[in-house]
This record gives C-alpha cells, sequence and structure tokens, in this order.
C-alpha cells in the first residue's frame, strides 16, 4: 500500500518537474522569438530603405 | 513591423511574469496573423501611382504565403501545446482564405483557365493581371494544415 503511494507521490513529483521544463524552455523560446522578430523587423527596415533609395 | 515586434516583446515580457496559457499564445498569433494577412494583402502604396494603379489580384503572384511558415516557427518555439499548434495552423489558412476570397471578389477577377486543349489562351490567362488562382490557394492551403499537423505530432510526441 505504501509502495503504491509512494509511486503515485514520485510520478507526481516526475510530472511537476517536467511542466516545469516545459515552462522554462517555452519561456526561453519565447525569448529567443522577440529577438528573431526584431532582427527580422530591422532587417526589412534596412533593406525597405535601400529599396527606396534605389528605386527598387 | 513595429507591430509585428512589439507583440513578441510583449508576449515574452507576460511570460516571465508567469502568464501564460494557450488562449493567451493564440490570441498573440491571431493578433500577428492579421496583421500579416493585411500587410501581405493591401494594396502595397510603392507599386501604385496616379496613372498606373497596381491590380489587387497581383499581391498573389509573390509567393507571399510563405511568410506564414515564420510565424508558424515562432510559434513553435513559445508554445508546446498539440492544440494550440492546430490551431495556429487552422487560424492562418482560415485568414488566407479570407484574404484571398476579399480580394478574388473584387470586379474584374478571373479565375476560370482555358483547357489543356489551348495552351496559348492558358498562357494568357495566367499572365492575366486579374488572374487569381485558385487552385494554387488550395495547395497552399492544403500545404499549410499538412505542415501544421506534423508539427502538432512532433509538438505531442515531445511531451510524452
Amino acid at each position: 500500500m505504501s509502495d503504491i503511494a509512494q509511486d503515485t507521490d514520485s510520478a507526481r513529483r516526475l510530472e511537476a518537474r517536467l511542466n516545469s521544463a516545459f515552462q522554462t524552455q517555452e519561456r526561453e523560446g519565447l525569448r529567443l522569438a522577440a529577438i528573431l522578430r526584431a532582427v527580422a523587423t530591422a532587417a526589412i527596415v534596412v533593406w525597405l530603405f535601400i529599396l527606396l533609395r534605389g528605386g527598387g | 513591423m513595429l507591430l509585428f515586434a512589439a507583440s513578441g516583446l510583449a508576449q515574452y515580457r507576460l511570460a516571465r511574469r508567469g502568464v501564460g496559457g494557450d488562449a493567451l499564445a493564440i490570441a498573440f498569433f491571431l493578433f500577428d496573423v492579421a496583421l500579416v494577412t493585411v500587410a501581405l494583402l493591401a494594396p502595397n502604396p510603392l507599386l501604385s501611382t496616379e496613372s498606373f494603379v497596381w491590380p489587387p489580384q497581383m499581391s498573389f503572384r509573390f509567393g507571399s504565403f510563405n511568410y506564414y511558415y515564420i510565424l508558424i516557427g515562432l510559434f513553435v518555439l513559445g508554445r508546446y501545446s498539440l492544440r494550440a499548434m492546430l490551431l495556429a495552423g487552422f487560424a492562418c489558412s482560415i485568414a488566407w482564405l479570407v484574404g484571398a476570397f476579399s480580394v478574388s471578389t473584387l470586379p474584374g477577377t478571373l479565375f476560370a483557365v482555358p483547357s489543356f486543349d489551348d495552351p496559348a489562351a492558358r498562357m494568357e490567362r495566367f499572365l492575366d493581371l486579374f488572374f487569381v488562382s485558385l487552385d494554387l490557394r488550395a495547395t497552399e492551403i492544403i500545404v499549410m494544415i499538412l505542415t501544421t499537423i506534423i508539427l502538432a505530432t512532433a509538438v505531442a510526441r515531445g511531451r510524452l
């Protein structure tokens, strides 16, 4: 009986750790996405500037 | 463009404060999709002058649909959820469908393609400025849905 309780507790702890790891990964992913968006925005602004100056 | 960058930053800031979930991720994604759809299909002010107006139907000639894949890629970086992934793919498809429908219903749009018996007429139709290929639009949407299902499967497997 106590083995089953221990297993359940262990599984719950494992699931909590996994969820926490996923949240960290998602947060890191969002950080990377925000940086990529900023880089893309800057690149397109520069490209537009070149296009407008050069007339396409 | 600035709104596109700001949207990503806002989502990251909220995540750092512990605010997240599928609903919020999808809300931000819908905003991005709407923004990109308008940017891709709205008339380009650089292409038209007083003497020459570029037909809106020409918006489909630049392979613009590919930009949705960047959105999908960015989305999968920040949200490991099967449901959210599928919703994101369908949101892109619906947005493109609505955009294509709104441009295609403009007066003068041509859809019909002459049969293979008349190749010259067929080519002439493809080169017509007011021609919108429904076959290509359908292909774009089907490929997007398939890609989304594959990515959603990968996300679901990653969570097992």
